[in-house]
């Protein structure tokens, strides 16, 4: 009951925000924030829900990007292809990738994912006739319904595109995460040899979670590629990574809402430090340690089980 | 033809043999314990059953080769473990743990879970009065809402057993489950190996608890140095001289 009413208000926040507001900037702020969403709550799955820590996860929101753009530049292919395919495209990435490295383990992963990250920034930087190399891919096709003209001025229907992704995103993850799938993923991070004892088939598992993770956050990128219309080689950064570690981990890994509450503040806060914009990595690198200090499970389950206790005492 | 039938069964580390052709043979029903001091293999041939380890030899269940499966596989043919430090999932609720034991006879398809059909709710509810039965049956449910690294050790080891009984095992292995309990937690666990046994599930068992081995067991085959020396019910084993000596030391002789 309660939950519902969180989740009525919370779409009414998001549906009327762009209503109330002319200004672009603060429409820019809502549409990051649905990526960010977005890229957050894929992370979390793999985290979350196999136990993998994957540092190079901004790789497949860069593929999902280049894939887009590319195909969107070459052919000149009409939106629901090109974000299709940037789905695609990171899975099939993250399936070759997967089949390797899902044999390794815990410092094994977190380097070789590290590590694939790095080599497709430089394929990026290096492969300029396919990627634009360091001066980036331009002229990707702009987000815009010709549809909606008479009804949004296009900073609105980015807005409300990248909404109605989240919500599919919200909605496929909420209820796999809610079911035996989740329960059978939660059970691999927690332990995979009694997993496995029980008859759950740990392989096949982990890199599902991974190709649904990874098509996801190759979504966001072919949304970002088409929304900023510009993408390069940055996307593979490891502060892309970073930033949404942070996210999920003070957060809250492995809860739904976590992750979400994550990337709002996480969008926003930045934005409020605009003078403190290089001092911004080191700001996150104390939030993790505050976080894993004071909040090892992350804000959201904290505030959970806080709310519950006063609900008790009273 | 046995139930499970285990025909030299050998496992080596490099150059040391852990187990060494084992044969030994369980019939439905029954509960067979093995025994041996400590290092005698007998964790060791419950890894190569329950395919976490490799190993040469054959596994028959039912009279098929079950040698070469993944552990998930003997699983889902209903041989069913659990191990000798105790593992459970310490990060979650033992109700949700329990749930998670019943991943064999879920029946919702990927369909079903996104599209939130009538199946799917009809499945979680059976799987949710499965679990309850679990919980009552192993005398835990006063626990359901309780993190499993908050329970106290003894009830751990129960929750450890709701796990593999969820799984709807046919054959469950119990790698020592009253090490470190108390006499009264002994107890208690020996009823519950009693009333599994009874309710159909036939039971492999390590224990180094004599008493409890003796008092339960249908037959009892006992190992060291990883050679099977005896196999028989609690009285042939209680006066072989073998065993005597292997586990007393020569000087009992």
């Amino acid at each position: 009951m309660k939950n519902k009413l969180f989740f009525l208000v919370a779409l009414l926040v998001v549906v009327v925000f762009p209503f109330l507001t002319k200004s672009n900037y603060l429409l820019h702020i809502g549409i990051m924030t649905g990526i960010w969403i977005i890229l957050s709550t894929s992370l979390n799955l793999v985290l979350g829900y196999t136990g993998q820590t994957p540092l190079g996860h901004t790789a497949f929101f860069g593929i999902g990007a280049f894939t887009a753009g590319i195909i969107s530049v070459r052919y000149n292919a009409p939106l629901f292809v090109t974000l299709s395919m940037g789905v695609v495209g990171s899975a099939i990435a993250a399936y070759f990738l997967g089949r390797v490295t899902l044999q390794l383990r815990g410092a094994y992963f977190v380097l070789s994912s590290l590590a694939f990250a790095e080599v497709l920034k430089l394929v990026a930087i290096n492969w300029e006739s396919l990627t634009g190399g360091p001066s980036g891919l331009t002229g990707i096709a702009p987000i815009n319904t010709s549809i909606f003209d008479n009804l949004l001025h296009p900073m609105q229907t980015s807005y409300f595109l990248i909404w109605g992704l989240v919500g599919l995103v919200l909605l496929i993850v909420y209820r796999i995460i809610n079911s035996s799938i989740g329960r059978s993923l939660i059970a691999i991070s927690e332990n995979e040899k009694l997993a496995g004892s029980i008859g759950i088939n740990v392989y096949r598992f982990t890199i599902g979670a991974l190709l649904l993770s990874t098509g996801i956050a190759g979504l966001g990128g072919a949304y970002y590629a088409h929304y900023i219309s510009f993408i390069s080689p940055d996307l593979f950064y490891m502060t892309y990574t970073v930033t949404m570690l942070v996210m999920v981990i003070s957060g809250g890994r492995r809860t739904f809402v976590g992750p979400i509450i994550g990337a709002v503040v996480f969008t926003i806060l930045p934005e409020l430090l605009r003078s403190a914009e290089s001092y911004r990595m080191a700001i996150y690198g104390v939030i993790i340690i505050l976080t894993i200090t004071y909040f090892p499970e992350g804000v959201f389950p904290f505030l959970r089980t806080k709310l519950k206790s006063v609900g008790r005492s009273q | 033809m046995a139930y499970l039938q285990v025909k030299d069964l050998s496992v080596s580390f490099g150059g040391l043999i852990a187990v060494n052709k084992v044969s030994f043979s369980v019939d439905q029903g029954d509960i067979f314990a093995v025994i041996g001091p400590n290092g005698a293999g007998k964790t060791t041939l419950f890894n190569a059953i329950s395919g976490f380890q490799n190993k040469a030899g054959v596994v028959q269940f039912q009279g098929e080769d079950i040698s070469s499966l993944q552990t998930d596989q003997i699983a889902k043919r209903g041989i069913v473990r659990t191990f000798q430090h105790t593992t459970i999932f310490q990060g979650i609720t033992v109700k949700e743990a329990v749930l998670t034991g019943t991943y064999k006879s879920n029946q919702a398809s990927i369909w079903d879970i996104l599209l939130r059909t009538k199946k799917f709710k009809e499945n979680e509810q059976r799987l949710s009065s499965k679990v309850d039965q679990v919980l009552e049956f192993t005398g835990i449910t006063a626990f359901q809402d309780d993190y499993g690294r908050n329970l106290p050790y003894g009830a751990q080891r129960l929750v450890e057993i709701a796990i593999a009984l969820a799984a709807e095992p046919v054959i469950l292995l119990l790698d020592e489950p009253a090490a470190g309990l108390n006499s009264a937690e002994k107890r208690s666990i020996s009823t519950l190996i009693r009333k599994i046994q009874e309710s159909g599930v036939t039971i492999i068992l390590v224990e180094h608890d004599m008493p409890l081995v003796m008092g339960l067991s249908t037959r009892i085959m006992v190992v060291d140095h990883g050679e099977k020396i005896a196999e028989g019910n609690s009285e042939e084993i209680a006066h072989h001289p073998e065993v005597i000596k292997a586990y007393l030391g020569g000087a009992a002789c």
